[in-house]
């Protein structure tokens, strides 16, 4: 990241988000907002001093909730460019510094009342007297192709209420992974959160939310290994910690991976394959997980301190809305959906707009670097051709014939067509690279100006003669 | 403990499905062995030795006759916490049901379950027993004011009783 950070040839918009994408292969034209920072970023040398000052307490989205950030922060301490926001919402505006106004003045010593964050800046980058606009800032970029690579979000333990989600002892895998994390909330110390003790009994809970069909019937591929090496990393530095791990399956597919997970029952850590099918709060907030050990054949019972839930990988909310901004279809469980399972993985149905990485399906780093790199190969082709080869079986409209009502505009699934002004009135304008020859504007169109070539009525009807004609 | 090796080709899977799903227990072939639903089932946390679970893959390898004098399923308080649990749709309970009319059918009914079907179809309650002084004691009818009190409507629930399939079990 680091390294894209300071490459030229890459420009880096971070804080900002896709508004509109309009044209097709070698002419997108993007709109991009770039999100009101309220910190001029070319003073700001990241070193964190308005995060201590700032007094908001705010949920730290990246320690997964588990401790509070101000609301002027920095992401996280590796964060590209490392370098500070105000997130406006949660501000308090201390000392009455409202964006865009001038401080007052103290009467005893004439010096104007700054807010903590402008007061602990050593670099001035922190100036609420400008008057920042709060829609930051929309820029439009020409681009040849896109590579969508939105990534995944996990699902929150609130929505299991078989699992006691109320307990703060009930983790999700993220939220221990933070845990653990020497720049975590407890500086890497694995402390519960209920009380700040270190914990004797945790269990791990795989296919919460996976291939589950009250949730997500498909398996998100990479909980059985980030939990073996959750278990793992707390086995080898707290070897007397008791530690269960309840599976439905165990699915180590992949170089190295069984080994892996071998090692792991080596060590001592318990393996049940079964799902737990409930999870009480006992006194001491302690939880009691309610198993089953198939191979033993039996219910069975675990008093934790602690619970990991291997929640399902999903897209957030607004990998959708990016979707329907880039005409891109779904699959039935939500992804990025490529235009072959097989042979064109990171292609999609638009010309031009590639996929990599688990906005097209849960997937691994490894999987994802692989993809990644096939996705960014693939998007460098036509751009290196300057030309790009069409299927001859695609719909064109005779302007000549056209009424210009637009029913087919709508109705296209690729948004290949437009009205266009031709002779006295706008005309339908089919675009040769967007359209797939899917036919939906030709079987619709009233005055039947649209020919689906290598369909024409003409041909349709001297295939049917030739198949029924007498043998 | 016994074991012995089954011998799965020599099982007829086929027909005992075709029972199942003949007796509204289809979903059978949905459950793929997670042990959810064992894990909450009071039939299992009381150690009766064929709960949910275990039935269904009995059923699913064509075991039929060994598993059909087991009471276990009669155990089944139909809380439906198996349901509320099971990541596959299976819904459990009504396949443990199926179950049971598979059993009914064959006369394999526990004495606890045939007393309480005769109970049903003389008094009107499944579970009966005479509270009479108690009732008194606490100021309330000697009789309750249902089916015991009511003749005509113990009549109605007989009636219907005649009409349903479990006549034919020539329990009553």
């Amino acid at each position: 990241m680091v390294q894209v950070g300071t490459n030229p040839n890459i420009e880096l918009l971070t804080y900002s988000e896709v508004e509109e994408v309009e044209g097709s292969i070698g002419n997108f034209k993007v709109k991009i907002r770039k999100k009101q920072t309220y910190i001029d970023w070319d003073k700001c040398t990241g070193c964190g001093a308005c995060a201590e000052a700032c007094p908001a307490k705010v949920p730290n989205e990246f320690n997964a909730g588990l401790d509070t950030r101000g609301a002027i922060y920095i992401q996280f301490p590796q964060a590209v460019p490392k370098k500070a926001v105000i997130d406006i919402e949660h501000c308090l505006n201390c000392a009455g510094r409202k964006i865009g106004t001038q401080p007052k003045i103290s009467k005893k010593t004439g010096k104007p009342i700054l807010a903590p964050c402008e007061k602990a800046c050593p670099a001035g980058a922190c100036d609420r007297s400008i008057a920042w606009d709060p829609e930051g800032e929309l820029i439009e970029v020409e681009v040849g192709t896109i590579v969508v690579a939105t990534g995944f979000k996990v699902m929150e333990k609130e929505r299991f209420k078989e699992y006691a989600p109320d307990s703060p002892n009930v983790l999700t895998a993220l939220q221990l992974e933070r845990l653990i994390s020497a720049t975590g909330p407890t500086g890497g110390k694995l402390l519960r959160p209920s009380d700040g003790q270190k914990p004797k009994v945790i269990s791990f809970i795989s296919c919460v939310g996976s291939r589950d069909q009250r949730y997500h019937t498909y398996c998100s591929r990479v909980c059985c290994m980030y939990m073996i090496k959750e278990a793992r990393l707390i086995k080898e530095k707290y070897p007397d910690i008791d530690i269960y791990m309840h599976f439905m399956d165990v699915r180590t597919p992949g170089k190295d991976f069984d080994e892996y997970y071998t090692y792991a029952r080596e060590l001592g850590i318990n393996i049940v394959r079964g799902k737990v099918g409930g999870i009480e709060k006992l006194p001491g907030d302690r939880l009691r997980v309610m198993g089953y050990d198939n191979d033993l054949g039996k219910p069975i019972e675990v008093k934790a301190d602690m619970v990991v839930l291997a929640t399902a990988i999903e897209l957030p909310e607004d990998a959708k809305q990016l979707a329907q901004k880039l005409s891109l279809p779904m699959d039935g469980s939500g992804f990025f959906k490529e235009l072959h399972p097989k042979l064109k993985p990171v292609e999609t149905p638009v010309e031009g707009i590639f996929l990599a990485g688990c906005c097209q399906g849960p997937k691994d780093i490894p999987d994802t670097v692989a993809q990644a790199k096939g996705a960014a190969a693939a998007a460098a082709v036509p751009l290196a051709q300057g030309k790009v080869v069409i299927e001859p079986t695609i719909s064109e409209v005779n302007p000549e014939k056209c009424s210009g009502c637009g029913v087919c505009v709508p109705l296209c699934p690729y948004n290949a067509i437009k009205l266009e002004q031709y002779g006295d009135r706008p005309r339908a304008q089919i675009d040769m690279t967007q359209c797939k020859g899917c036919g939906v504007c030709a079987a619709a169109c009233p005055s039947g100006a649209i020919t689906l070539h290598g369909f024409t009525d003409a041909q349709i009807f001297a295939q049917i003669e030739a198949l029924t004609k007498a043998a | 403990m016994q074991v012995e090796t089954v011998n799965l080709t020599q099982k007829d899977r086929k027909a005992v499905l075709a029972q199942m799903i003949e007796k509204g227990g289809g979903n059978l072939t949905k459950c793929i062995q997670c042990g959810a639903c064992a894990s909450v089932c009071p039939v299992a946390i009381t150690g009766l030795p064929l709960y949910c679970k275990r039935l269904f893959r009995f059923l699913q390898t064509g075991h039929l006759e060994e598993i059909l004098d087991d009471a276990s399923s009669w155990a089944c308080v139909a809380c439906n916490r198996c349901t509320e649990i099971c990541p596959r749709g299976v819904d459990p309970f009504h396949v443990v049901f199926a179950f049971r009319r598979i059993q009914a059918q064959e006369l394999a009914i526990p004495a606890s379950a045939t007393t309480s079907l005769m109970n049903f179809y003389t008094t009107g309650h499944a579970v009966y027993g005479d509270a009479s002084e108690l009732r008194q004691k606490v100021g309330l009818d000697p009789v309750p004011p249902s089916t015991l009190k009511y003749p005509e409507a113990l009549k109605e629930l007989q009636t219907l009783l005649d009409e349903s399939p479990m006549a034919e079990l020539g329990l009553f």
